[in-house]
């Protein structure tokens, strides 16, 4: 099959497709996120811009696309929303822009434990970049995304080539991109434990209340194996 | 709150393992009704400490954690039925969070 040599020709007049993010990991297969309505449109931008090398590799990766369910898009919201120091009420309007900051994430985190270079693609519409933009500009601090940034910015010269505000657009998200993986990959610690280690020692007892209103005693539970978690709260 | 969604999951297991799990924050009664219903599926008993008073006995005090306001740090530990501390996990970043497996690995070997 072959493909038009200007894709953004072809395809500057269509509906936008959804925000598509690309990671290609060091020695491996390319990696394409993208939802399954297009997969196309993603692949054929892949392939323009970063020499994407073939359909074949990104069929494969569709079926690993484990980044897209429902499941892992609630479990971001969980973690970000109800466990982390980033604002409680994630601004986003719709699934596709927290979809597209999930993916963002994910291949950050998998690709800066594989020390992988990125590659960040999003095709959205102008309004949508602005909304985008401005939607997940609260993840931007903390530090630099752990893997080889640099490496992206003489790839990503090409886009000068590209047809006046598509090429300017795409700039513009690679670049929110990045300034989102890299607050959301922050590795911010959190401060040392007054008692980093108590194992072997009698654990302190105490009294609480329970959502209910009944008292719990630890002291109650002697004989019985008893797992404390201690969650950051403010659900 | 990713962590405890996955206790709710397994909460089968923990039962095999008698394994009593005991929820923590800093969050009110309110709120800790809502996690108990939305997040633990009913399964387990959310505990309430918005004085922090339980979280600094046990040393794991991160203060002015969220917008100012003193919580805790992501930590699980585990105790024996003497009473005695056999494993403290405390989370280092945000990211930081122990697997189930690594949990239940460590509640099995604690019990051999």
């Amino acid at each position: 099959m072959t493909y038009p040599a200007n894709i953004w020709t072809k395809t500057r007049h269509r509906r936008p497709p959804t925000p598509s993010v690309t990671v290609e990991t060091t020695g491996a297969s390319p990696v394409v996120l993208a939802s399954q309505r297009h997969r196309h449109d993603a692949f054929l931008r892949a392939k323009e811009a970063i020499g994407f090398a073939g359909r074949n590799e990104f069929r494969t990766v569709e079926r690993r696309n484990r980044f897209a369910r429902p499941s892992a898009i609630h479990d971001f919201i969980e973690r970000y929303r109800m466990d982390s120091d980033v604002e409680r009420s994630l601004p986003f309007s719709s699934i596709e822009e927290l979809r597209c900051c999930y993916a963002v994430a994910s291949t950050t985190a998998m690709a800066s434990s594989a020390g992988a270079k990125l590659w960040f693609i999003s095709t959205s519409s102008t309004g949508n970049a602005s909304r985008l933009e401005s939607r997940i500009r609260f993840f931007a601090k903390g530090d630099r995304p752990h893997c080889r940034m640099r490496n992206l910015l003489p790839r990503f010269a090409s886009f000068e080539s590209m047809r006046g505000s598509h090429g300017q657009l795409l700039r513009t998200i690679v670049l929110v991109c990045l300034t989102a993986s890299s607050a959301v990959t922050q590795t911010t610690p959190y401060p040392k434990p007054q008692t980093p280690s108590a194992v072997g020692q009698l654990a302190p007892d105490f009294r609480l209340k329970n959502q209910g209103g009944k008292v719990f005693h630890l002291a109650a539970l002697r004989g019985h194996w008893v797992l404390l978690f201690f969650y950051r709260g403010y659900w | 709150m990713t962590e405890l969604r996955e206790f709710a999951r397994q909460n089968d297991e923990l039962e095999k393992l008698h394994v009593q799990l005991v929820p923590i924050s800093v969050d009110d009664r309110q709120h800790a009704h809502d996690v108990w219903e939305k997040v633990a599926e009913e399964n387990f008993a959310i505990l309430s400490d918005p004085g922090a008073t339980v979280i600094r006995k046990f040393g794991l005090l991160h203060e002015a954690g969220h917008g100012g306001a003193d919580i805790a740090l992501r930590t699980t530990i585990l105790i024996d039925p003497d009473g005695r501390e056999r494993w403290r996990r405390v989370s280092q970043s945000v990211p930081d969070i122990p697997s189930w497996d690594e949990t239940v690995t460590m509640i099995k070997k604690a019990q051999e």
